[in-house]
């Protein structure tokens, strides 16, 4: 699957679902989702539902950081990783200056579990 | 080198059948990555020690300041109060543990098996008992409250804890507004305390009293959703009615929350009032939904932040038990009466079958028919925009849509800062 289909699929979802307007000038795949009022709180819970649905794939935590996970481009990419297995998912997401290290996957606790 | 800004929450964590109070600055190798409420920025003597227990109970932030100095704290505020940018601050990622000597590295073991219903609901009443124990022989004669809202939550707690710490007391809120006669919550504790043996404190707060406590609710409790601030206000005034009573004290009294239950179980149901639907949940499948909100556990700090700006240690037993919930077979997760029916297996008749038998109410709301606190801010305008505002003028935020970028998926936005050769 490539990157634009991955992205026309998050793109009708978050339309249909987030009830976005068809004529909507400023939404596009490049819009700030979060910040601008398209997809609140409970709708990122959703969204990732439905990336687990749709790509058969979880979105790890290290991967839910601003900048990198804002437009449906960014989403897009984060996916078409996680499908192709190429995402690191220690180290994708630190921003800049930042280190990941011993995170909740190094944990006695069993991430993949309490994460559903 | 780095800098800790303020004083971290108390460490209430739970490893190896200890209550792990290490201060939480100071450094102490991990041997296992503790539950319960633990958070650790300490230099030692090969490095540095990071370490955030795994459900993110503790809170623990950074920010790199202009001058390049790295900064630790408990609270964002801290942190803009020291010079930092909001927009430059980041959480600790729950389950960190970060140490240099030696370097924390936990094996992971062979998963056990799926454990039948019967047994997970010993292990659980069985490992609260272990703590609350653990927890009276650390805590010797300090003052030990437990809120009663009169749910199944709480009363397990009180239960439990009642049977470690010979001098338990109890504690209640109500709200006085309009004339309302008392809440139904205080109605059911009140009644509860007695037949308990407890004493009980009750904290009956006027409208306005409660809502001079928003500024500091919003700031200790790191959040601005309504659900929690709410939440918030509620222990805000819990804790500052026992710090009243304490106040010449030398140790910080303590205060046992039922917290943490309604997310392992996924017990929460959205409120309706004035024909509007507020604390709306995802529409989600059951599990996922639990793995939501149990992760979201993380980015707010609705009791322990609260109580702690009166000066009360809170502690949710709920919290060391986690492993246990999470393994709750999926079929058993669906069912309507999931929460009595595992209560009734692990308190079984130690919590009266009129708690038993009341429907579920959240403390916001208190069993009230105007909506208690969540009623209260909707009356007085105070709505989740408002919230948001606030909270944004509180930590120096020009713009309140930043906000989405500190709180995303439920959780803080979390990375490790580069500590060069510290570690």
């Amino acid at each position: 699957m490539t990157h634009d289909q991955i992205a026309a699929r998050l793109e009708g979802f978050v339309r249909r679902h987030f009830g976005v307007a068809r004529d909507d000038p400023a939404f596009s795949r490049r819009a700030h989702l979060f910040q601008d009022g398209y997809v609140d709180s409970l709708g990122v819970v959703e969204l990732l539902a439905f990336i687990h649905e749709e790509f058969g794939v979880e979105v790890p935590d290290e991967a839910l950081v601003p900048d990198r996970f804002e437009t449906i481009e960014d989403i897009a990419r984060v996916v078409h990783g996680l499908v192709d297995g190429r995402v690191d998912r220690g180290l994708a997401d630190a921003p800049p200056g930042s280190w990941h290290r011993g995170s909740s996957r190094d944990s006695g606790l069993d991430s993949s579990r309490a994460a559903g | 080198m780095f800098q800790l800004v303020g004083e971290l929450d108390p460490n209430f964590g739970w490893a190896n059948g200890r209550v792990v109070t290490t201060p939480p600055d100071q450094y102490a190798p991990l041997a296992s990555e503790p539950r319960g409420a633990y958070a650790c920025v300490a230099r030692g003597p090969a490095g540095v020690q990071i370490a955030r227990d795994a459900l993110g109970i503790n809170k623990l932030f950074w920010a790199r300041r202009t001058d390049g100095e790295l900064l630790f704290a408990a609270r964002p505020r801290h942190l803009v109060e020291a010079g930092c940018r909001f927009e430059d601050i980041w959480a600790v990622p729950p389950g960190t543990a970060v140490q240099a000597d030696p370097p924390r590295r936990t094996p992971r073991g062979v998963a056990p098996g799926p454990l039948p219903l019967a047994a997970l609901a010993v292990r659980i009443r069985s490992e609260l008992d272990s703590y609350c124990s653990a927890l009276a022989r650390e805590l010797g004669d300090t003052p030990v409250y437990v809120c009663l809202s009169g749910g199944l939550d709480s009363t397990g707690i009180a239960v439990v804890a009642r049977r470690h710490l010979p001098g338990l007391r109890a504690v209640s809120f109500d709200l006085d507004w309009a004339g309302s006669a008392s809440s139904g919550d205080r109605v059911t504790a009140a009644r509860l305390a007695a037949d308990l043996g407890l004493p009980l404190s009750r904290i009956t707060v006027s409208a306005d009293e409660l809502l001079g406590l928003l500024d500091t609710v919003l700031s200790e409790g790191i959040d601005w959703r309504d659900f929690n601030v709410h939440a918030g206000l509620v222990n805000a005034a819990l804790a500052r009615g026992i710090a009243q009573q304490h106040a010449s004290d030398t140790a910080a009294p303590v205060a046992l929350t039922g917290d943490i239950a309604n997310e392992l179980l996924a017990d929460y149901h959205a409120e309706q009032i004035g024909g509007r639907t507020f604390y709306a949940l995802p529409r989600v499948p059951l599990s996922r939904l639990r793995a939501a909100l149990v992760r979201g556990l993380e980015a707010s700090h609705r009791e322990v932040g609260p109580f702690r700006a009166w000066g009360v240690r809170a502690v949710q037993p709920y919290a060391v038990v986690v492993d246990h919930y999470m393994a709750l077979p999926e079929t058993f997760l669906g069912l309507d009466d999931r929460k009595p029916r595992l209560c009734r297996m692990v308190f079984g008749d130690e919590i009266p079958d009129y708690v038993y038998d009341r429907p579920k109410t959240r403390a916001q709301v208190g069993g009230r028919e105007d909506g208690g606190v969540l009623g209260l801010c909707l009356d007085r305008g105070i709505d989740g925009q408002v919230l948001r505002a606030r909270f944004a003028a509180l930590h120096g935020i020009a713009d309140p849509a930043l906000l989405s970028r500190f709180i995303c998926g439920g959780r803080y936005r979390a990375a490790l800062p580069a500590l060069g050769g510290l570690t």
